[in-house]
């Protein structure tokens, strides 16, 4: 079975090469990854180092300048790629920008939610089934959003609100670019479950944070550092077992530094379990460990 | 095919850092007052070797300051259009009759002297902005003024509306680019990578909306940051840099009056006539030729 995501050598750079500027500086550079199937991946690195660049290139935004991106067995790095490709690639993997919320622009939500699906042709009851379906895989009840201006919306119901309308194009691939930036902790907790059930539904969900508590709910993290990628793993072996996140400016889970300034203090902890990253786990296994 | 990184930079009225030679290290207010004394003469002359005479010394002070003829003529791309029209018209309703002589005087003065005009505006403008930074401008401006403070007019509250105003084209190319992707994201508003301007301008058109209420937003949010920060009106203000009149300001000062002048005066000696009968001699020449 073909990889979903398959990116080999990536390379990318804004702007076009003048006189003054001969080679504009590389925000991506020997980009190699390879998702198989549904997974959770997190996108980490500090501010600057690509995350955005390399979700926009996934969705279609932006075409690679160097190297291949087969994406869904579509190779985005193809020069002679046409827009009605991009088109349906766009239908088939979705991007949720930074600050979703400001990508309402209709009036009322159940438009908005409407607007993409409509725009592929969906129409009559089959659009408001699939309003209906993403706004309440958002947690937004249909009857009682459809009908709501956008402006009246709170901060967390404007990003639900986004996110339905990324999620009625039934997407394969969903890319989310820092999705609980600006949300308070529960909103947050809140999303990402619903991002875990999106995954167990067969979606692959790409996400960029900075939160790397929210890092260690996802089944591998990608790690980034000034347009190159460190490593790619789980982030239990990446945060407990490894000093890339802090090469790469990131400071990892409180529970991974807890684990780790304990095992250089002497205390043996079970190797053999995976550690557990939330601190009650971290707690009891800090007790066996000790007694 | 063109992505949304490719249009970065589109937008290019007033530098971000001046050209190097010596018109741009000028006093930002000369290089107001030589842009707006030098627009307003030209739209006045009404004579054709006036204007080439200009335009010839625009290519020697641009040569002079590092800057080639293309980059000063760049502002003349988007009238071109505008441009061949009026000449046509002019050459398509000549006055004379038909039998008289193809082209007489009086056709072919009017046509010279109003592409002349265009093409001498762009000119000086392109040599003006390319010297100019959007800095400058503002404080160039409330220089420019400064003189009419003590009869109550707000040359300081102008610089800083130039200020406020240059701050928002770059924030506007951004929301704009923002809305395009994510209505592009969604499958709407197809043609915003096209290379057809009619194209890429029919594909804007939705984005118009959220672009003006987001514009209006972040206005109100700027205007009450001002406000928060002690801004209040008609108080005199201070600037972190300051720009000394030097010697070379005086120079390029009397050189812009003197050509300006001579222009003028070219205006009431019978330098046209000699111009537009060598005009017209060369293209009987080139008519017999081509018989």
């Amino acid at each position: 079975m073909n990889p979903v995501i398959s990116l080999r050598g990536l390379e990318y750079s804004y702007g076009k090469p003048d006189k003054h500027l001969p080679e504009p500086p590389k925000v991506l550079a020997g980009i190699d990854l390879q998702v198989d199937g549904a997974e959770l991946l997190a996108i980490i690195g500090a501010t600057g180092s690509g995350k955005t660049t390399l979700l926009q290139i996934l969705a279609g935004l932006l075409l690679p300048k160097k190297g291949e991106a087969r994406i869904l067995d579509l190779d985005l790095a193809n020069p002679k790629i046409r827009e009605k490709e991009l088109d349906a690639h766009r239908r088939r993997t979705v991007i949720a920008l930074q600050r979703p919320e400001e990508m309402l622009f209709r009036t009322y939500v159940g438009d908005d939610v409407a607007y993409g699906p409509a725009n592929y042709g969906i129409s009559g009851r089959a659009l408001a089934l699939r309003v209906k379906e993403a706004m309440e895989a958002m947690g937004l009840s249909y009857t009682l959003f459809k009908d709501r201006r956008t402006d009246s919306l709170s901060g967390g119901e404007m990003r639900k609100a986004a996110l339905a309308g990324v999620l009625a194009l039934k997407p394969e691939i969903l890319l989310l670019d820092e999705p609980s930036a600006g949300l308070d902790p529960p909103s947050a907790e809140e999303l990402f479950r619903r991002i875990q059930d999106l995954r167990e539904q067969g979606v692959t969900v790409l996400f960029s944070t900075h939160d790397m508590e929210q890092v260690m709910l996802a089944d591998r993290a990608a790690v980034f550092h000034e347009g190159r990628l460190l490593a790619v793993d789980t982030p239990e072996q990446l945060f407990f077992y490894s000093q890339i996140p802090e090469q790469a400016g990131l400071l990892p889970p409180e529970a991974a530094r807890i684990y780790r300034q304990l095992k250089n203090l002497g205390v043996d902890m079970p190797l053999n379990k995976t550690p557990s990253w939330d601190p009650e786990s971290l707690a009891n296994s800090i007790v066996e460990a000790l007694t | 095919m063109r992505d949304f990184g490719s249009f970065g930079g589109g937008f290019d009225l007033f530098r971000r850092q001046a050209s190097s030679g010596s018109l741009g290290q000028l006093h930002p207010g000369v290089k107001a007052a030589g842009l707006i004394v030098g627009v307003g003469t030209i739209s006045l002359i009404n004579s054709a070797s006036g204007l080439l005479f200009i335009l010839c010394c625009l290519l020697v002070a641009a040569g002079s300051t590092g800057l080639s003829a293309p980059r000063l003529l760049r502002p003349l791309l988007p009238v071109t259009p505008f441009l061949v029209l009026v000449v046509l018209l002019h050459g398509l309703t000549r006055s004379s009759s038909p039998g008289e002589a193809l082209l007489s005087r009086g056709d072919i003065l009017p046509m010279l002297i109003m592409s002349l005009r265009i093409i001498t505006l762009m000119g000086w403008i392109g040599l003006s902005s390319a010297a100019v930074t959007t800095p400058e401008v503002s404080y160039g401006i409330e220089a420019l003024f400064s003189p009419l403070e003590r009869f109550g007019f707000p040359a300081g509250e102008l610089g800083l509306i130039a200020t406020v105003t240059f701050r928002f084209i770059p924030f506007l190319r951004e929301e704009s680019e923002r809305l395009a992707k994510a209505q592009t994201a969604r499958g709407g508003s197809l043609g915003f990578r096209s290379a057809n301007p009619f194209r890429r301008m029919k594909a804007a058109l939705p984005t118009m909306v959220p672009l003006f209420i987001g514009t209006l937003r972040r206005a109100e949010v700027l205007a009450e940051s001002m406000h928060l920060r002690g801004y209040r009106e008609k108080q005199s203000r201070i600037r972190l840099h300051r720009y000394p009149v030097k010697l070379q300001d005086l120079l390029w000062s009397a050189a812009g009056a003197a050509v300006l002048a001579a222009a003028v005066c070219m205006q009431y000696a019978d330098t046209d006539a000699r111009l537009v009968r060598e005009l017209i001699n060369s293209i009987s020449s080139f008519r017999g030729v081509a018989v």
